[in-house]
């Protein structure tokens, strides 16, 4: 007898001697007591761990509390931005030059925690329930290293981004010489506080190329070369047609009373299958905010 | 199931959401149950322990578990050990079917099928597993049945994997022997 015909005789012994799923599930459901106090402890968003070592260094940087508070709320007397007084709660602007106060946590760890509290627990919604304009599937693949890195650190990723924009894409096409994609955007939404021209191309070396026709929080840096995407090892964030946003769990900043974790895909082994998640609010003023405090740092 | 996905369903069971059971309760129950069987050798309560371990994961085990990888090799020896812990509770003995028993006789084949066939389809699959130990057993069904790696089984019974990999060509040996005997080849 081989070990195939060992593992199916053992296969349909199971299956023929298991109970019954549905009458098993009813003895145990009332068997169960409700949770007086549903605990809304936090899903806190893991990072993304390609390649090993290093997300573990990245969550340490992230999670002590003296450099959460250097890096993002630390005072500042040359924050262009901010009207800037030395009191610890510190006023900050918007883009449209409107003050917006921001509340200083104890610690990072307060911080996490009531973000992640305010997460609805159950909805979870899939990403093709999602509605978007009517946009064309990138099939193009370039040859070049994703911009980035392979860790995603919140804080390094927006220390490293010179301009924020929304955007959408009008053309997709490769380089010359094939090492990364081109994308020209129309820029709906310039954050940067800067003069950005209503047109730009951007390069990209994602491997979760962007869709023509759709709109993007696109995070840039500048060289001699142009504009290229600061961090490239997760899908963009992308906005819905109904003004939502469709991020990675990464995102502190952009995680709202309106986010919820959405199943990005039709399969669950891949990567982003339950990694990303959706914001009705689609609001990047945190994130923004958060990105001039480093700035002006 | 991925490993993320069971900390999303461990995080509902959390918040007091029973989609997040549901939702483990339908991929893993048989494994879960092959788990008591194996342990316990008696269909009626492996069907008890299985209710009682889901009931259980709501109750308390979903707060202890830590997340990271390995998610099945946690819930196989949370398993293990419940059906250990009621087994040493009630000092039941195992019972073991005799393996030579009269099953009425060879049967005759039937059409497309050789006599070999025949002969496995009229022996209850526990009365061959009877002659394998338990953790024999427990390795046969987790590599067979639900695509453990040598891994994940060491993992979840906390022993080496060179020990693991010995007992399951040990057991499936056994097995063969068996059907072999049976046979009369």
């Amino acid at each position: 007898m081989t070990e195939e015909q060992l593992k199916q005789i053992l296969t349909e012994e199971i299956n023929t001697a298991a109970p019954d799923k549905e009458a098993l599930w009813a003895r145990i459901d009332a068997l169960l007591k409700p949770k007086a106090t549903p605990a809304k402890r936090s899903v806190v968003p893991r990072l993304v761990k390609i390649g090993g070592f290093a997300a573990a260094c990245a969550a340490v940087i992230l999670l002590v509390p003296a450099i959460f508070n250097l890096v993002y709320f630390k005072s500042n007397s040359n924050n262009a931005i901010v009207g800037e007084t030395a009191s610890q709660d510190r006023p900050s602007a918007d883009r449209n030059g409107n003050s917006v106060h921001l509340e200083e946590p104890a610690s990072n760890a307060d911080r996490v925690d009531s973000v992640s509290e305010s997460l609805p627990s159950a909805k979870l919604l899939r990403y093709d329930e999602l509605s978007f304009p009517s946009y064309s599937q990138t099939l193009l693949k370039c040859s070049g290293k994703p911009f980035g890195g392979e860790y995603f650190v919140e804080e390094d990723i927006l220390a490293q981004t010179d301009v924020i924009i929304r955007g959408r894409i009008d053309k997709v096409y490769k380089t010359d010489d094939g090492s990364g994609i081109c994308y020209d955007v129309t820029v709906t939404e310039a954050f940067s506080g800067a003069e950005i021209s209503s047109s730009l191309t951007v390069v990209s070396r994602s491997p979760y190329p962007m869709c023509r026709g759709r709109e993007y929080l696109l995070l840039l840096s500048e060289d001699e070369n142009g504009y290229h995407t600061v961090f490239d090892n997760v899908p963009q964030t992308e906005y819905t047609a109904d003004g939502g946003m469709v991020y990675f769990n990464g995102w502190q900043t952009l995680t709202t009373d309106s986010s919820c974790a959405l199943l990005y895909s039709e399969q669950p082994d891949a990567f982003f299958y339950d990694r990303m998640m959706y914001s009705a609010a689609g609001d990047p003023s945190h994130l923004i905010a958060a990105w001039s405090d480093i700035r002006s740092l | 199931m991925t490993d993320s996905r069971f900390e999303i369903c461990i995080q509902l069971i959390r918040n007091g959401e029973r989609d997040g059971l549901r939702e483990i309760y339908e991929e893993y129950f048989k494994l879960i149950f092959s788990v008591m069987q194996s342990v316990v050798k008696n269909r009626e309560d492996a069907e008890d322990l299985t209710s009682d371990f889901f009931v259980k994961l709501w109750d308390r085990l979903a707060d202890a578990y830590k997340g990271g990888n390995g998610h099945k090799s946690w819930l196989v020896a949370a398993a293990r050990n419940m059906a250990i812990d009621r087994l040493r509770r009630n000092s039941r003995t195992e019972t073991t079917l005799n393996a030579q028993e009269e099953t009425g006789g060879i049967p005759e084949p039937k059409s497309g099928e050789n006599l070999e066939e025949a002969v496995i389809g009229s022996i209850t699959v526990s009365e061959a597993l009877a002659v394998l130990s338990e953790t024999e057993c427990m390795v046969v069904s987790l590599k067979l049945f639900s695509d453990f790696t040598f891994k994940e089984i060491a993992k979840a019974l906390k022993m080496p994997q060179g020990t693991v990999a010995w007992r399951y060509q040990s057991a499936v040996k056994k097995l063969q022997n068996y059907f072999k005997g049976v046979c009369g080849t």
